[in-house]
């Protein structure tokens, strides 16, 4: 039972840094139908700023520093690499955005540092907590974190008049510029939602890890893509539901897979995502036509 | 009368190298309903597109309470217009009041709330119907649904495409009995329609639009011989 409960603990942990990318993807995709793949470097800059920033102020401190830079680096972006793209095609959305990843993890390799550094996890995230079983601060932290902004957000989306401009520019963005709400303040919206949600992810992977890389994004990012797609593609609740969905999988790996197999935990992760596509191939929450829009 | 609340001059619209819109000219005053038709392909939708500043204005000018009127939608909905547009496009996955509280975007909250009472009153069967998503709503109070939204953010100037579209007669007049209401209280409404009989029962004038250019108008209301206008309308269709 404890070993249940434990790994419980760890699928919502692990689950929850997916959904949260998976839910910054989404959240731009639905308006502007492009998958940002540079979404993972917002993690990294993110990550970069809160080790730099640690050293200067407090850790909290720290994190909202981090939260305030990945908002304001992806809403630079969204200016200077997707606005002039913008009505562009997917694929050509698609090749900025890997334009936009390289520049920067090439600019972090050349300005900051090609290896990794060292982050030190702070005492606030050290410890453990006993829920009837011992569970890492860390991972309730994170927790109650992405479940206090999942609810946020829905409050967000359904409560405020730019909330409500994005779902509905999500479904018909001409329509929604009717309405009087200006095209560039709802995907400005949206790129500094993506960001804040990158950032979050990107504190919680660096203080998990201790080490913050200029490649550190990709990993999770890809993670966060497959999420999205799993839960259907321009569906939110959908990347929620697969984030969460892919770090169950990977934790239920981890947990049955004997030792010697563990090297091919993603490889079975992936076989079983590709199963559940095979049987719904708009993934669980999605519409097929979204992509031949 | 005196200046007109919206005077179109020698519109022009170009989309992908084709000329939709040739050299448009039209007015509507307050309190005055007018209608443009013609057959499919005409660039009478392009021509609300136009105004509202969705399609390109390639040539000529647009003047709106006598001021040139701003070229992005956001502006020009500001400004006092608003479209209804084409198919309602209603959005389907939020609620009748998210769609109604959205068309007051630009209000405060107060204004909002106000707007939104006034709409709900004027279009009862949505007051019943609030808490539903939008999608699941028939096509006829869809129809009202899209232009309450469209109402909610005080315009001076209402553009329907289409209001009729797909909907059965009765329900057509019912809705167009409660614009003419709209029309009561001060506001102009230029209105696209295909059904040239709803057209010249519920405006006060009408433009008849024929490859991208405006080939008939002034006809007034005593000197209505609809017979004639469907034969020289379909023989130009037929041409």
């Amino acid at each position: 039972m404890q070993d249940v409960l434990q790994q419980v603990v760890n699928a919502l942990s692990v689950g929850g840094t997916y959904a949260l990318l998976a839910l910054g993807l989404a959240v731009v995709f639905s308006i502007m139908r492009l998958i940002n793949f540079a979404h993972g470097d917002l993690m990294t800059i993110a990550g970069y700023t809160l080790l730099f920033a640690v050293s200067l102020v407090s850790f909290p401190l720290a994190v909202l520093l981090a939260c305030a830079v990945a908002i304001l680096a992806a809403v630079a972006i969204e200016r200077v690499g997707f606005r002039p793209v913008r009505r562009a095609n997917m694929a050509t959305m698609l090749l900025t955005s890997f334009a936009i990843s390289v520049i920067l993890q090439v600019a972090f390799q050349n300005l900051i540092s090609a290896r990794p550094l060292t982050f030190e996890t702070p005492a606030l995230l050290m410890g453990t907590v006993d829920i009837g079983v011992l569970v890492a601060r860390s991972q309730i932290i994170s927790i109650i974190v992405t479940l206090s902004i999942l609810v946020a957000l829905m409050a967000f989306y359904n409560g405020t008049i730019i909330g409500m401009a994005m779902r509905a520019a999500a479904s018909d963005f001409e329509v929604c510029r009717l309405m009087g709400v200006r095209a560039n303040s709802v995907v400005a919206a949206a790129f500094a939602i993506s960001g804040f949600l990158a950032a979050v992810a990107g504190v919680f992977w660096v203080a998990q890890r201790s080490s913050v890389d200029p490649l550190m994004g990709f990993l999770p990012v890809l993670k966060a893509f497959i999420a999205v797609v799993l839960g259907g593609v321009g569906s939110l609740p959908g990347a929620v539901v697969g984030g969460f969905l892919l770090g169950a999988l990977e934790v239920l790996c981890r947990a049955l897979l004997p030792p010697d197999y563990s090297a091919y935990r993603d490889a079975l992760v992936l076989a079983l995502v590709v199963i559940i596509l095979v049987i719904r191939p708009q993934g669980l929450f999605g519409q097929t036509a979204i992509l031949a829009r | 009368m005196g200046e007109p609340l919206l005077n179109v001059d020698d519109l022009e619209v170009v989309y992908g190298g084709i000329r939709a819109v040739r050299g448009v000219s039209l007015t509507v005053s307050a309190r005055e309903t007018v209608a443009l038709i013609g057959p499919n392909g005409a660039g009478k939708s392009s021509t609300l597109r136009a105004i509202m500043g969705l399609a390109p204005r390639t040539g000529g000018q647009i003047r709106f309470a006598g001021k040139p009127l701003p070229s992005a939608p956001e502006d020009v909905v500001k400004g006092g217009l608003t479209l209804s547009p084409e198919g309602r496009r209603v959005f389907a996955d939020l609620s009748v009041a998210d769609n109604l509280k959205l068309g007051g975007a630009t209000l405060s909250p107060g204004d909002r709330a106000h707007e939104m009472d006034r709409a709900l009153d004027l279009f009862p069967i949505l007051r019943d119907r609030i808490a539903s998503p939008a999608g699941v709503l028939s096509g006829g109070e869809q129809q009202q649904l899209a232009i309450a939204r469209a109402i909610m953010s005080r315009p001076r100037l209402l553009l329907l495409d289409e209001p009729s579209l797909g909907l059965a007669p009765q329900m057509t007049a019912f809705i167009l009995s409660l614009v003419a209401k709209l029309r009561e209280s001060g506001l102009g409404v230029l209105m696209v329609e295909q059904n040239v009989r709803v057209a010249f029962e519920y405006c006060d004038r009408v433009y008849v639009m024929v490859g991208g250019r405006i080939v008939r108008q002034d006809f007034e209301n005593d000197a209505r011989d609809l017979d004639e206008i469907v034969r020289a309308y379909f023989g130009v269709t037929a041409a």
